[in-house]
């Protein structure tokens, strides 16, 4: 427990896998001393990434990865027994997923990912986590056995100054050559980026659009009001729209001031990805479509026509994105 | 190089509209909903057949299997699938639902890669009904295998080396791989598997499906364990927010609700 750790080595996306016991009520603080570790890949450099193990009462640990396999779980069972940590939360990409099966059968602990909430009752941990197409919260009760859980993204973060916990690193190199199952490798960088999850206004596009045509003409009126523009997956996979512009638990998970929904039936993995939108408007032709269920503001109507209307009607007054004086 | 694909049947969830669950429950009533194949497997199989197109192209074989575990459902996708010139179809029927039986379906599979002696197991990341994601790495971790995830194109290279393209938190990576490894796919774009030509229907689609017992536990278990336990109770994920709704066809009214929610941007509470 030397080095504090830095922003670089922690950045701010990793605190959220924190939140998760913090999120339930006033005894956030307390529950935070039963968090006994969390996993998670630091800021990855090109070549290489590492886990990094922390809990309160335990220094921080580093193991090594490499960006083609996941680290060696032999190493990381022998971090987590070390730390003597009985919940272990990790990220949930489908690689983090082969950690943590990978870890929990070398502990003899439970599994489960995706989680988005944890709480604490006298007999144990009751895990929370979506199933039938994320329309359901399935409930699991662990009792008191050790767990390795994956963290759904988009869990609420806790305010948590990571600045404030100390960085180990395991005495073992990060593995440099590759596994003896891959003959060559090679990462690309995303390029394309829409910054959708730091914007504060976004306009979502789903497949009530209608067509390619029409979703260009919301970009273009997204464009027009200072809003940023996503899309749904139906969108995004019919190639009405880069990838880059997906919104859903796959894509960007949003947390605007504002978003407008325009033909977005209300799909549980878009609703997700929206959930924490101060305001949600909603714009569809179906009165009954789900999507009314999780909005601030309904409108039953052509999602394109009244948009460019109100697009218009912005254009004669001149209001800067955020001015409460209209 | 040969590969077996794994399929689940789930139920639609496309089609429900209103909410699954009513405050607390013990149980998810999904029998009026149809089977279709779960999404993420639907697009293994448009996958593994373009992997297949491409290899034969080459001059090259690459024999494709199938199989799923439960119940009658996925006979008419395992029929499908032969007329698809799969050389097996498979369906492991079990006695009880296993849903939340990750550890099971792992097993089960395990145990069908090995008999086979198959090189390759692809198959969707997760099940939109259990969708514990769990089955993809138990796998791999009873074979032995890596498990390559978030796997998003495949190509063929040779007989002894594929191309997987895979979905990374931060990009894309291409791995020139190997096998015998397990791919989880997730989220292919167009991934609706073809139908069968009317030839192939009529010179493959009449061999017979396999149907197979496993409702005993097999012997080689590889020691999976139960990792994840059952769910005590389900409630609704919807969070439910209090719409003032506007008909849109009063275009005044509606372009008015639009400026007070332009107005109020941030003021709203949460």
């Amino acid at each position: 427990m030397t080095s504090a750790m830095t922003s670089t080595e922690m950045p701010p996306a990793d605190v959220r896998y924190v939140a998760l016991l913090a999120r339930r009520g006033a005894a956030a603080a307390e529950r935070m001393g039963e968090i006994a570790g969390i996993v998670q890949r630091a800021g990855m450099p090109p070549a290489a990434g590492r886990f990094v193990l922390f809990g309160d009462d335990v220094p921080a640990l580093s193991v090594p990865a490499s960006r083609f396999a996941e680290p060696d779980p032999d190493v990381l069972a022998r971090a987590v027994r070390q730390s003597g940590a009985a919940l272990i939360l990790m990220p949930d990409d489908g690689w983090a997923r082969a950690s943590a099966v990978a870890l929990a059968l070398r502990l003899g602990a439970l599994c489960l990912t995706g989680v988005t909430a944890l709480e604490r009752r006298p007999d144990g941990w009751i895990v929370h986590r979506r199933s039938h197409g994320g329309r359901v919260d399935a409930h699991f009760a662990l009792g008191w056995r050790p767990a390795v859980l994956t963290v759904a993204r988009g869990v609420e973060p806790a305010a948590v100054d990571a600045s404030t916990i100390a960085l180990a690193t395991l005495p073992a190199e990060p593995p440099t050559a590759l596994p003896e199952w891959l003959e060559a490798a090679h990462f690309e960088p995303a390029t394309a980026s829409a910054g959708l999850e730091q914007a504060d206004y976004v306009l979502v596009a789903g497949r009530g659009a209608g067509s390619r045509v029409n979703v260009a003409r919301l970009a273009v009126v997204a464009d027009r009001l200072g809003l940023a523009f996503a899309v749904s997956r139906p969108v995004a996979m019919n190639a009405w729209a880069p990838m880059h512009r997906l919104a859903g638990v796959s894509g960007a998970m949003l947390k605007p001031r504002l978003a407008i929904l325009a033909g977005v039936s209300g799909a549980p993995a878009l609703m997700a990805a929206v959930a924490r939108s101060r305001t949600i408007v909603a714009i569809n032709t179906d009165p009954d479509a789900p999507v009314f269920r999780a909005a601030d503001v309904g409108i039953v109507g052509d999602c394109l026509s009244l948009l460019e209307a109100f697009a218009e009607s912005r254009q004669t007054e001149v209001v800067p994105p955020g001015s409460n004086s209209a | 190089m040969d590969a077996l694909l794994a399929f689940k049947m789930v139920p639609d969830l496309d089609l429900v509209t209103g909410e699954m669950v009513e405050g607390e429950s013990t149980a998810v009533d999904t029998g009026y909903l149809r089977p279709i194949i779960n999404p993420d497997d639907e697009g293994a199989l448009e996958l593994a057949l373009q992997l297949r197109d491409q290899a034969e192209a080459a001059g090259a074989t690459l024999p494709l299997s199938a199989v799923s575990v439960g119940g009658p459902a996925a006979d008419r996708v395992l029929k499908t699938l032969m007329a698809l010139r799969f050389a097996r179809a498979m369906r492991l029927a079990t006695a009880e639902d296993l849903t939340f039986r990750p550890d099971m379906v792992a097993r089960d599979l395990a145990d069908r890669v090995r008999q086979g002696g198959h090189r390759l197991l692809i198959l969707g990341r997760q099940s939109s009904d259990g969708a514990s994601g769990l089955v993809p790495p138990l796998v791999a971790a009873s074979l032995g295998w890596p498990l390559i995830a978030d796997v998003i194109d495949l190509s063929y290279r040779t007989d002894a080396a594929l191309m997987v393209t895979c979905r990374r938190p931060d990009g894309v990576l291409r791995l020139t791989l190997r096998p015998p490894a397990v791919l989880a796919i997730a989220d292919v774009a167009a991934s609706y598997l073809r139908s069968p030509t009317l030839k192939d229907r009529m010179t493959h689609g009449k061999r017979p499906i396999e149907v197979i017992d496993v409702a005993e536990p097999v012997a080689n278990n590889a020691g999976i364990a139960p990792l994840q336990p059952l769910p005590i109770g389900y409630s609704s994920s919807v969070e439910r927010r209090s719409a003032v709704m506007v008909d849109g066809s009063d275009v005044a009214a509606a372009l008015s609700a639009l400026s007070a929610a332009w107005r109020g941007r941030g003021r709203a509470g949460p």
